[in-house]
């Protein structure tokens, strides 16, 4: 008999799988602002465009937030009782007097009080979409939604809720979650490749070619960090003898799942299609100079959207993966 | 605690005593039951053992476990070299829990008497310290919202008290004590093993330095050794044979160790990202700059 390690069925379930998908997508998009803003020139003609792309992502990350606080509620069945991880609950004595609840050892801790601050930089980031619609006017939101300062910390806590379901689940006695260390990495790398492919589809949509020639490179580039980190996932876990749970693994549609929609779709499609056209072709236009994308813009969508797939699947198979292990 | 598995006669008293006390209801039904009425009704069987929990839940805080070592062929009438080990399972309440430790809530805690337990209006239902033990012992109850375990009956122990499952036992399988006294004892115990020829014998929770061999079963011969785990058991066991054999993990280790380093390849990746993502934007400024200044 191995060791009999009995993971609860109920903690890999579909509602975790969409709570950090949609987490991971809110945190990745906020990253795409973030950068967008921080990288744009604006000094040079047609370079607001970076910043009107952003602004129009600005709309995804709070409703997408908001969104997995109520699938934490319908998981979890109890939202009162979720202030308990806020607020001390006057019962729990043996954590001192302090009448906030902080665990420095609890990943979900750390996660909770990171998300937390973040929800005001995608509250902040949402006015702000809101304000280039001509539909809401605060001057604080417009100096800070571009102030270096403000989108550095507010990259940053992106990063960090990207990250945080990926410790979360390492710091786990669970098979293949708790048998490397790389988790946090990896899903802050798929996070933001999911952010970016929500950037290449609204960056499409509005017909933003200079806005999508580096959301293009970008995509080439968080894929390629992401299948590296991946092929080191699957390393470790190769010497720890449990690689076949998520590479091989029939039972659930581990193994079809992980080659086709994590392999597939989140890495190799990003990467085989701008292989040639990642690097940016620059021509003139009239009086403007164009950066140009490789491919046309309505395949940049298609390409966000198998990403997205891509890495819904990669929510699944690793949630799941350690499920199969006691099937 | 010390659980004596070599006195165990699997008479499950103190499952009963454990779930009369506290009041629990009935189990939920072992692992692979199919029966879903039975499981439904808690009234289900395994069917092929004398086992009726299966595992450790949230309704069964205690479990005794048979390992039936009969061979693969439970049904010829042949048993030569057979043998039955029992073993009454709950919480082990480490030195280093993993539970208590990722707990987010404080709802988890360490007690006077060196036991682990939980404060159930505190609980919220994450679930995390499901995932954090590596002995599988706590578990989800869906009736309530929160986990349940052994709490080594903490309202006796606060009354002078044993705990009930002790209390119970008929053979002295199960002595509560305070873990000192009860190591001694532990070494004493498989001394005399030793000493009657029973040379398997040794101590899961802490190296009290004994080593022997396994005599019987499918792993005769192998060598075995006492192991200090998770900085020590205060529920630990005096085993016959290895601890996979009883369900119990080889080398379980605190979830916490892979926090930093997780941390830390985390902050590398996200410097890279950001390296690169600020790099895709800015590369293609500066195509812009070369071709204008052409």
């Amino acid at each position: 008999m191995p060791n009999a390690y009995v993971l609860e069925p109920h903690w890999a379930n579909w509602m975790l799988v969409l709570e950090m998908f949609v987490a991971g997508v809110a945190a990745g998009t906020y990253l795409f602002i973030a950068l967008a803003n921080l990288a744009s020139d604006r000094t040079k003609a047609g370079a607001t465009e970076d910043r009107e792309v952003a602004a129009r992502a600005g709309f995804v990350p709070l409703p997408l937030m908001l969104l997995v606080g109520v699938l934490l509620v319908v998981d979890l069945g109890q939202p009162l009782r979720f202030l308990n991880i806020v607020f001390r609950n006057p019962e729990a004595v043996e954590r001192g007097p302090s009448p906030l609840m902080f665990n420095g050892n609890s990943p979900m801790n750390w996660g909770t009080w990171v998300i937390l601050i973040f929800g005001l930089f995608v509250t902040v980031a949402f006015l702000d979409a809101l304000w280039h619609r001509r539909t809401f006017r605060i001057s604080i939101v417009e100096a800070l939604s571009h102030n270096p300062i403000w989108l550095a910390i507010g990259a940053f806590l992106a990063l960090a809720t990207g990250a945080y379901s990926g410790i979360l689940l390492n710091v786990t006695s669970q098979n293949v979650w708790g048998d490397t260390f790389l988790m946090g990495g990896l899903y802050l790398a798929f996070s933001a490749l999911s952010g970016m492919a929500v950037a290449a589809i609204v960056a499409d949509r509005a017909g933003a070619r200079r806005t999508a020639a580096a959301v293009q490179n970008a995509l080439f580039w968080f894929a390629a960090v992401a299948g590296v980190l991946l092929l080191l996932f699957v390393l470790n876990l190769a010497a720890t003898g449990r690689v076949t749970l998520l590479v091989a693994q029939l039972d659930l549609l581990i193994a079809p799942v992980f080659w086709i929609g994590v392999v597939g779709l989140a890495i190799l499609y990003p990467l085989l299609t701008y292989w040639r056209g990642g690097p940016v072709r620059v021509r003139r236009s009239g009086t403007t100079t164009l950066a140009v994308a490789g491919t046309d813009l309505g395949r940049l969508a298609m390409v966000g959207a198998g990403v997205l797939l891509g890495v819904l699947a990669f929510r699944y198979v690793l949630l799941y993966s350690a499920l199969a292990a006691v099937h | 605690m010390f659980v004596d598995t070599t006195v165990c006669t699997g008479c499950k008293a103190c499952q009963v005593a454990c779930k009369q006390w506290n009041e629990i209801e009935p189990g939920s039904g072992p692992i692979g039951m199919t029966n879903e009425k039975a499981v439904r009704d808690r009234t289900a069987f395994t069917g092929d053992s004398y086992d009726n929990t299966g595992h450790l839940n949230s309704y069964d805080w205690r479990h005794v476990k048979f390992i039936e070592q009969i061979g693969p062929d439970k049904t010829t009438s042949d048993r030569t070299g057979a043998r039955w080990l029992m073993m009454s399972d709950s919480c082990k309440h480490c030195e280093q829990a993993g539970c208590l430790e990722v707990c987010p809530t404080g709802a988890l805690y360490r007690t006077q008497f060196g036991s682990v337990d939980i404060h159930q209006d505190v609980c919220i239902g994450c679930r995390y310290c499901v995932g954090a033990c590596p002995f599988g012992v706590i578990e989800f109850n869906k009736n309530t919202g929160r986990v349940n375990k052994c709490i080594l009956c903490q309202d006796r122990l606060e009354q002078g008290m044993s705990t009930a499952c002790a209390k119970a036992c008929p053979t002295s399988s199960l002595t509560y004590g305070k873990v000192d006294d009860l190591k001694r004892m532990a070494a004493d115990r498989v001394r005399a093993l030793h000493a009657r020829g029973q040379t398997d014998a040794y101590v899961y929770g802490w190296d009290l330095g004994n080593t022997g061999k396994i005599t019987a079963g499918p792993n005769a011969g192998t060598a075995v050794k006492d192991m200090e785990v998770v900085g020590g058991l205060n529920v630990f066991y005096l085993l016959m044979d290895k601890p996979e054999v009883y369900g119990l993990p080889q080398a379980p280790s605190l979830p916490q160790r892979n926090f930093a380093p997780s941390a830390g390849v985390a902050l590398i990746s996200a410097a890279v990202l950001g390296v690169t993502g600020l790099a895709a934007f800015r590369r293609r400024r500066m195509a812009e700059v070369a071709v204008t200044a052409e």
